[in-house]
């Protein structure tokens, strides 16, 4: 019966399912999931047909008047809705499994995208002078997004492993220099806005381990040190810098995305102009599908559509940060906490942008942007957080990262996978104290 | 575990906080200012465009259009963006069918505007914009044009740059035939391409004017009458073909003609639509009204005798006879057949000037006949009390007052109707509206307008003014008038106006042609200049129109 719970997809492991479930097998499985379980999933999946609708009116504008109307006006539709639907698929499996393959597979990742970081810099396609995306034919992936991901899961792993490591600098440190490099590498590209993000979601996961506030003020200095430092040597930075301090000292220039922005939000009022009677989307806002498309919501929609989107993110971030609270053990509250947050920044840093709040950086707006490697990412961080609303625990693996210094080995691996598969269907897996995890640390360093 | 929680909860919070304040700044600029960034968007993305209502059409009695608008583009150019002027201009040359050079001007003038061409056909503008010249852009716009060409052109008129009616009807009916202009407005993308239009105000067109005109009358008559001008090289020439039974207008012709799309280097004279804006003494067409009134009066019959010396002494003013003759006896109507001077200013001072006056006045003398024409004259008929002891020997055979063409057959054609005078109409309906139909009013008896057709008759037959006038199977009435014109108060010797009115059947007119000519070189005498020209307009005109012969 629980095998079958699963398949159609309800959380069997709940802490009500789990104590009935000897003699009352899989029966009223939906009082079974947790409320922010369902918060969580509404957020997400309103936000994503929302973004879907709001791609469509952006883009199809554009589209139609690019080529004399010959191409397709559904051409981002369609690739929203198709990359949307395997997010979707994606996001299903990593609320069951997720947690346990990412947490094994942490290394891999984090070594596989440092090492895309590095590819994109060599061989990346160049678009609007930045070099991000690596060019596979079919698909284009973007390795900043997937660095992302792999730095968040690194830090609540390794911070997991051992919490005292929040407590001083020198036990983050590891953490640090990692994300340091990472960070490093998604500047050069450069895309100051996303290594941005990963900096504040790493922060956030230091923060929810408990670091002490006098690191976390010395690393914040550390932070705009270098971001002060990297927008004064280019000058392209340094003009949005400017623009954004003066906007309207040049209007037609490098204010000009801004002034639009605030143009399209002030044209849409209370209530907006209607959804896909904005103007501003044909040329007057650049990138009006993805940075941009605050701005179209604000045009369209008016003030109503920047709240609904805003009440949802903070639906999601209220959702994943009760989740984050609940957590069995400390690698899923860090992880969730973590993650919970990269999605939260990043929404954040786009909002502030296009409100002409802070600097425009080129930052998509989560779930609701067009951008394939994004959305892809973004459904799989929240398959990972809701895996541990539903009660999910990875235990630490065999070897550290740092630590070890070497990838994990495949027969390990394995192994580890077997066990988890046993502890899952055992049914006392979801009671195993964080405890689990240090036991794990302990075997592999000793 | 506390910790974990309360950074958690920090988190949140932190997060909520940056939410409110993205929240509190859409406020900001979506509610308060809102109202400001809609107008700057406004500003950018939209631009309104007037749309011209097209003037109405003016067509024949049988709807047909004499002129008609339709749409236009006005090029212009914005000299500074202008990339290669001369290039520029060397392509816009042929297409717009101007001289190079003046293109080249308005396309390299210090401002930042010029017109290039005004009115070009849609066609052309279609050519031009494809060729897609930097700086040179085109305006909605509308055209004039004259399906039927210089067709009956002076009553018509002619429209100006703005579409607006400057002389004819074009100028007297401006405000039925003005269309009113819409505005538009056309949402662009940001590279400046429309991709919405949005209807302001709609633009309405003007209204309709059908006149009574008839276009294969008007032409004849217009034919003759550029005969006429090439034989006799006149100042000008008006010709007025009406049904007298209705005074329906179907010709108003006008020489010489005039282009009504290009008005440069016209003499505004040519402009003129002499049937109702010419005056002249109209002479001894004049004299049937003379006659007419003495029969009304009962002091004469047609058969009245009366023995008329070679001239005759009116105050200080001797009236001869225009061919000097003898003492002779003629009868009322040889009076009016041979138009007799000495004739018509003794049956003249049988009436007196008190009667007399009165009878210039019934028949509509010195006041406008209410054709619908602008500006119609009214001529100069001098008041009872301005008449001097001469003054009979004078308005008896026309002279001393002026009238149009158009009073003159208004008057004639109450003789020839059975004494009822009508407003001539011109304008059969107005936007499909029928126009009211003019009711007339008796001025002589049916049996004295009968006397006066009998005796009109004899102007055209052997021993009359016009004898050698005739057209097959009709027989024809009317009346010579050749009359000298007054200059500075002394009749001129050498320049006269020649006329002839007539009507055809005689006995029942269903036509009546009137044809002036102003100062002929050559010959004078209405009935050699004029009155041929009657001839060829009712030849064509009676079997056109399905008069049976009579």
């Amino acid at each position: 019966m629980s095998a079958r719970a699963l398949a159609l997809g309800w959380p069997a492991r709940s802490r009500k399912a789990a104590k009935k479930k000897r003699k009352k097998r899989g029966r009223s499985r939906a009082a079974a999931l947790p409320a922010e379980y369902n918060m969580l999933l509404t957020a997400t999946l309103c936000l994503l047909a929302f973004g879907a609708v709001m791609v469509f009116s952006a883009s199809s504008t554009t589209q139609v008047l690019s080529d004399g109307g010959l191409s397709d006006s559904a051409f981002y539709l369609k690739r929203t809705a198709m990359f949307g639907a395997a997010g979707l698929v994606v996001m299903h499996l990593t609320a069951r499994h997720g947690l346990e393959v990412a947490r094994r597979l942490t290394p891999a990742i984090l070594a596989i995208s440092l090492l895309l970081l590095v590819a994109v810099l060599v061989i990346g396609t160049t678009v609007n002078g930045s070099t991000r995306w690596i060019d596979f034919g079919f698909v284009q992936i973007q390795p900043s997004e997937l660095a992302k991901l792999a730095l968040v899961l690194y830090g609540a792993d390794l911070l997991a492993r051992r919490p005292k490591r929040a407590r001083s600098l020198d036990g983050m440190m590891p953490c640090l220099l990692v994300t340091g490099l990472a960070s490093a590498l998604i500047v050069v590209e450069p895309d100051l806005g996303t290594a941005l993000i990963v900096a504040f979601a790493v922060g956030a996961t230091l923060i929810a381990a408990g670091a002490r506030w006098r690191d976390l003020v010395l690393i914040g200095l550390a932070l705009g040190f270098f971001a002060l430092l990297l927008t004064l040597v280019e000058p392209h930075r340094m003009a949005r810098l400017t623009g954004f301090l003066n906007p309207g000292a040049d209007a037609a220039g490098s204010g000009f995305q801004a002034a639009q922005a605030k143009i399209a939000l002030g044209s849409g009022g209370i209530f907006g102009i209607g959804i896909g009677n904005g103007v501003q989307k044909a040329f007057y806002l650049p990138e009006a599908h993805t940075d941009m498309i605050s701005a179209v919501i604000g045009e369209e929609l008016g003030l109503v559509g920047i709240v609904g989107v805003v009440g949802l993110f903070s639906m999601f971030g209220y959702a994943g940060l009760q989740v984050a609270k609940k957590a069995k053990d400390g690698y899923g509250m860090l992880l969730v906490a973590g993650l919970t947050s990269l999605i939260l920044v990043q929404a954040t840093i786009n909002l502030f942008a296009v409100m002409g709040l802070a600097p425009l950086t080129g930052v998509p707006l989560p779930l609701v942007s067009y951008g394939n490697s994004s959305l892809l990412v973004t459904l799989f961080a929240v398959g990972l957080i809701l895996n541990v609303a539903r009660g999910g625990t990875a235990r630490a693996g065999k070897l550290r990262v740092i630590d070890g210094g070497r990838s994990p080995a495949r027969e390990r691996s394995r192994s580890r996978g077997a066990g988890n598969r046993n502890s899952r269907s055992g049914g006392g897996g979801n009671r195993r104290p964080r405890r689990a995890g240090h036991g794990g640390r302990r075997r592999a360093s000793g | 575990m506390r910790t974990t929680e309360r950074r958690i909860g920090l988190l949140f919070a932190g997060f909520l906080l940056c939410f409110l304040v993205v929240v509190g700044r859409a406020a900001w600029l979506q509610g308060v200012q809102g109202a400001q960034l809609a107008s700057e968007a406004a500003y950018q993305q939209t631009e309104v465009v007037t749309v011209p209502g097209l003037r109405g059409s003016v067509l024949d009695r049988h709807g047909n259009p004499l002129a008609v608008s339709e749409d236009a583009a006005t090029i212009f150019a914005t000299p500074y963006q202008v990339k290669d002027p001369v290039a520029a201009a060397a392509k816009l040359a042929p297409i717009l069918e101007k001289d190079g050079d003046e293109i080249l001007r308005s396309l390299t003038g210090g401002s930042g505007f010029s017109y290039v061409a005004h009115k070009v056909d849609m066609p052309t503008a279609a050519r031009i914009a494809r060729l897609e010249l930097a700086g040179i852009g085109q305006l909605p716009d509308s055209r004039r044009t004259y399906p039927q060409g210089q067709l009956a052109a002076q009553v018509i008129g002619a429209v100006g740059a703005e579409s607006q009616g400057l002389t004819g009807l074009e100028a007297g009916r401006d405000s039925v035939l003005r269309g009113t202009d819409g505005e538009r407005r056309i949402v662009k993308d940001a590279l400046g391409e429309p991709i919405r239009l949005e209807t302001v105000t709609e633009a309405s067109d003007g209204r309709d004017i059908q006149l009574t005109l008839d276009p294969a009358i008007e032409s004849k008559a217009e034919r003759v009458l550029a005969e006429v001008g090439a034989a006799y090289s006149p100042k000008g020439a008006t010709a007025i073909v009406v049904d007298p039974r209705n005074l329906r207008v179907l010709a108003m012709a006008n020489w010489p003609p005039v282009d009504p799309t290009d008005l440069t280097d016209v003499d505004p004279e040519n402009l003129i639509n002499r049937a109702t804006g010419f005056t002249h003494e109209p002479g001894s067409t004049f004299k049937a009204f003379t006659i007419a009134a003495a029969l009304e009066e009962k002091l004469v019959t047609p058969e009245s005798l009366f023995t008329l010396p070679p001239a005759i002494q009116v105050a200080d003013r001797t009236i001869e006879e225009s061919h000097a003759r003898g003492t002779v006896t003629m009868s009322v109507a040889e009076i009016l057949a041979h138009s007799s001077n000495v004739g018509a200013v003794t049956v003249g001072l049988q009436l007196g000037g008190e009667r007399f006056s009165r009878w210039i006045g019934r028949f509509g003398f010195g006041r406008p006949t209410g054709v619908q024409f602008p500006a119609e004259e009214r001529g100069i008929v001098p008041a009872l009390d301005e008449y001097s002891g001469s003054t009979m020997g004078n308005l008896p055979l026309g002279q001393g007052l002026s009238v149009t063409p158009m009073q003159m057959v208004a008057g004639y054609a109450a003789i020839a109707a059975g004494g009822v005078l009508r407003r001539p109409q011109l304008i059969e309906a107005v936007d499909g509206e029928p126009v009211p139909k003019p009711s007339g009013h008796r001025v002589i008896s049916a049996s004295v307008a009968a006397d006066l057709r009998t005796m009109l008759e004899g102007v055209l037959a052997p021993g009359g003014t016009a004898s050698e006038v005739s057209v097959p199977g009709y027989t024809l009435a009317g009346k010579t008038g050749t009359a000298e014109v007054a200059e500075d108060g002394v009749y001129s010797e050498t320049k006269y106006v020649a006329s002839f009115i007539g009507f055809a059947p005689a006995r029942d007119p269903r036509l009546l042609v009137a044809v002036t000519v102003d100062q002929p070189q050559g010959d004078i005498y209405g009935g050699s200049v004029a009155a041929p020209a009657f001839g060829k307009i009712a030849a064509f005109a009676l079997p056109y129109l399905g008069v049976p012969p009579g």
